[in-house]
């Protein structure tokens, strides 16, 4: 998961309005490819996100190239219990922790994109608690909906995706996010910045 | 009330043509269930770029048999890139009662679950004679 607030432990996760067409995806999917072109040319980050464990073999850039392929990602309005998470930006995976599956998501979906979080949002919304406060993503604060922010974001879900060495599960656990974004910052974010 | 005599006609007609015709249930390439029978199998865990990119899907591979029923050659007849090399190698490892075509047809079937068994999360199925089913569990949301 990436995002930049919220303790969702414990309550499941569900999507509306799924898609895997339009504009957002066609967003999500610039975002893939210009980290597909530019992961050969960026050795750190290359051999950092690299799969581990039962994913051993796999590397960031086959990821990205198949899940491009078959188109096996999508977006749409996340909910956490009964509110909306302007906070959640992405998540990889499909089941809840209570082992339900994600309302709303095909099982052929990798990782879901948030309509109304960071990737596509410079801001929270005006009214109460947000106040159009910025969304900001990853360790060095990345306005939301910008280039870097997206990358950032998608190189978090995809780390998650074939299990990066030292990558956690960090659904509803803000500090491990933090964790993760600091090692996505740490390895790719000459990458990220590069990135036009 | 011309018209409906028509159709009867018609209808009448297109029956007596079928019933006259033998269907063809088989062609001169048709490999028939009966000529496959399996004597080993290796199970196939779900590929881990399949997996981790959820890719789900059904691979159809030939397999040429030797004298004594062993895979020989195997080739994919259908399916997708990400599923049909670990299918291949798999299908190498499997011996069948010899038959007179000297070749047999796997059908592998991949597919992504939301269920857990006790044994875990990796399951291969065999189903006679040939459709062997593979499943993997969909990850957590992290």
């Amino acid at each position: 998961m990436d995002g930049n607030g919220g303790n969702a432990a414990a309550q499941n996760v569900s999507v509306a309005n799924f898609s895997q067409m339009g504009s957002n995806q066609t967003t999500i999917s610039g975002v893939l490819q210009k980290i597909e072109t530019a992961l050969p040319n960026n050795t750190t980050c290359n051999n950092w996100l690299q799969g581990s464990g039962t994913n051993q073999g796999v590397s960031g850039l086959q990821q990205i190239q198949t899940v491009l392929s078959a188109n096996n990602f999508g977006h749409g309005t996340v909910s956490v219990g009964n509110a909306v998470a302007y906070g959640i930006a992405a998540f990889s995976g499909n089941k809840n922790p209570d082992k339900t599956l994600v309302a709303g998501v095909p099982i052929s979906a990798v990782f879901t994109v948030n309509d109304i979080g960071g990737f596509f949002n410079a801001n929270f919304p005006n009214s109460p608690p947000y106040r159009g406060q910025q969304q900001l993503v990853g360790t060095r604060e990345y306005i939301g909906n910008t280039l870097r922010a997206q990358a950032a974001i998608l190189i978090h879900e995809t780390a998650h995706q074939i299990t990066v060495s030292g990558f956690q599960d960090d659904f509803g656990k803000p500090k491990v996010v933090k964790a993760n974004d600091k090692l996505v910052d740490t390895n790719c974010r000459q990458l990220i910045e590069g990135l036009q | 009330m011309k018209t409906n005599a028509r159709n009867t006609v018609l209808a009448i007609a297109f029956l007596a043509a079928i019933s006259s015709t033998p269907l063809r249930a088989t062609q001169e390439g048709t490999i028939s269930d009966k000529e496959i029978k399996v004597v080993d199998f290796a199970d196939l865990e779900y590929p881990a770029l399949a997996r981790t990119a959820h890719i789900q899907g059904i691979v159809v591979v030939r397999a040429n048999l030797d004298d004594k029923g062993k895979v020989v050659e195997a080739v994919a007849i259908s399916g997708t890139d990400v599923l049909i090399p670990a299918c291949l190698d798999n299908a190498k490892k499997w011996r069948f009662q010899p038959n007179p075509r000297k070749t047999v047809v796997i059908v592998y079937n991949f597919r992504m679950t939301s269920a857990v068994s006790k044994s875990g999360c990796s399951h291969f199925m065999l189903e006679a004679p040939n459709f062997a089913t593979i499943t993997s569990c969909v990850p957590e949301i992290r």
